[in-house]
């Protein structure tokens, strides 16, 4: 997953770059370099700890945050890059809850593109408090394996219910 | 609840994932799912296109094991109905939703706790394979009744190259709306 995030940020940035030579030096519509943070499955599959002991699976969708965001980047990121890996951006990343205390880690740094991954264990903060239900059975497992030292505490920390995720029950979100 | 009985709950649900995730139900689901570009997975399984699964083992997949599965099981049916098994009939609430999501209605029910604007979405997203249509651009069948003047002009926007069939005059001139 590190190498096809790598690929298609490169990809932009390169296009960045080209879109820029187009015009005079002193163009005020010369893009700025973005920074882009990846969450959720994605950030997970990414990341070596969390893919190597967490059986993750995921739709096609990608959630990443372009900050200095330009809609022109976003919709070539869409419409052209992603979609040729049969992937989209997800149009509701931006309104992903990002726990405080939240660190992000450099994957790789472009000459117009700069890419971080959200740390795992914010990832599954997240989702354990704000989207349990589709995450109970990845929450189980990446609280048993001992492996996110701080996960549980801040999970409760945050409103999150430690005890749904040893209970049977089920409910609707 | 004291944090060791915490862990050992826990671990014994662990436990039962880890079974889960190793029974034949999932592993077909994830095979088919895979191979049809509408889910990928960090387990060695193998894509496979052409695998036959029943729909049950579908169901199940989805509510022990992997949520995401009942997320994209609608679109899988709509275009890959014959992938699957024992789908006569389907559970009435997945009926509904397959009902919804071929009408391209606005809203539908939700099914097992997932909103159906998320299987819409699956639903109208392009495919792997390239072959198969999204369902928004998937045509049906209707009988319009126009005047004669208004069915000449598109029979000759036709004749003159333009258009490559009646049925895309119409779609542009609604487009142009």
């Amino acid at each position: 997953m590190k190498d096809l995030l790598i690929a298609i940020f490169k990809e932009l940035s390169d296009w960045i770059e080209a879109y820029n030579l187009e015009l005079d030096p002193d163009d005020f519509g010369k893009l700025k370099p973005v920074e882009v943070r990846i969450l959720g499955q994605m950030t997970l599959l990414a990341n070596d700890v969390a893919a190597n002991i967490l059986t993750l699976q995921r739709t096609n969708d990608l959630d990443a945050v372009i900050e200095k965001n330009d809609w022109n980047i976003k919709r070539i990121l869409d419409k052209e890059i992603l979609r040729k890996h049969g992937l989209e951006l997800d149009p509701q990343s931006d309104d992903i809850w990002i726990p405080p205390g939240a660190k992000y880690h450099l994957l790789q740094d472009f000459k117009n593109v700069r890419l971080k991954l959200l740390d795992a264990e914010s990832a599954l903060v997240s989702k354990a408090v704000k989207a349990r239900k589709k995450n109970k059975i990845l929450i189980i497992d990446a609280l048993a394996s001992g492996q996110f030292p701080n996960l549980a505490k801040r999970i409760e920390a945050h409103g999150g219910d430690l005890e749904y995720f040893i209970g049977d029950e089920d409910e609707k979100e | 609840m004291k944090k060791n009985d915490f862990l050992k709950k826990i671990k014994q649900k662990a436990k039962q994932n880890e079974l889960n995730r190793g029974d034949l139900r999932f592993k077909k689901t994830i095979a088919l799912l895979k191979g049809k570009g509408l889910l990928d997975t960090n387990l060695k399984i193998h894509p496979t296109p052409q695998i036959r699964i029943d729909v049950q083992d579908a169901l199940w997949a989805g509510r022990n094991v992997e949520p995401r599965i009942l997320e994209v099981l609608p679109t899988a049916l709509l275009h890959y109905r014959g992938n699957f098994l024992n789908t006569n009939p389907l559970p009435v609430e997945l009926e509904e939703v397959l009902k919804a999501l071929r009408n391209d209605a606005l809203h539908g029910p939700d099914f097992e706790g997932v909103p159906f604007e998320k299987m819409k979405h699956w639903a109208n997203t392009q495919l792997k394979d390239k072959r198969t249509k999204p369902t928004r651009e998937k045509k049906v069948p209707k009988y319009i009744r126009l005047k004669a003047r208004h069915l000449n002009k598109i029979k000759s926007l036709v004749a003159s190259g333009k258009f490559k069939d009646q049925t895309s005059v119409i779609e542009a001139a609604i487009d142009k709306l």
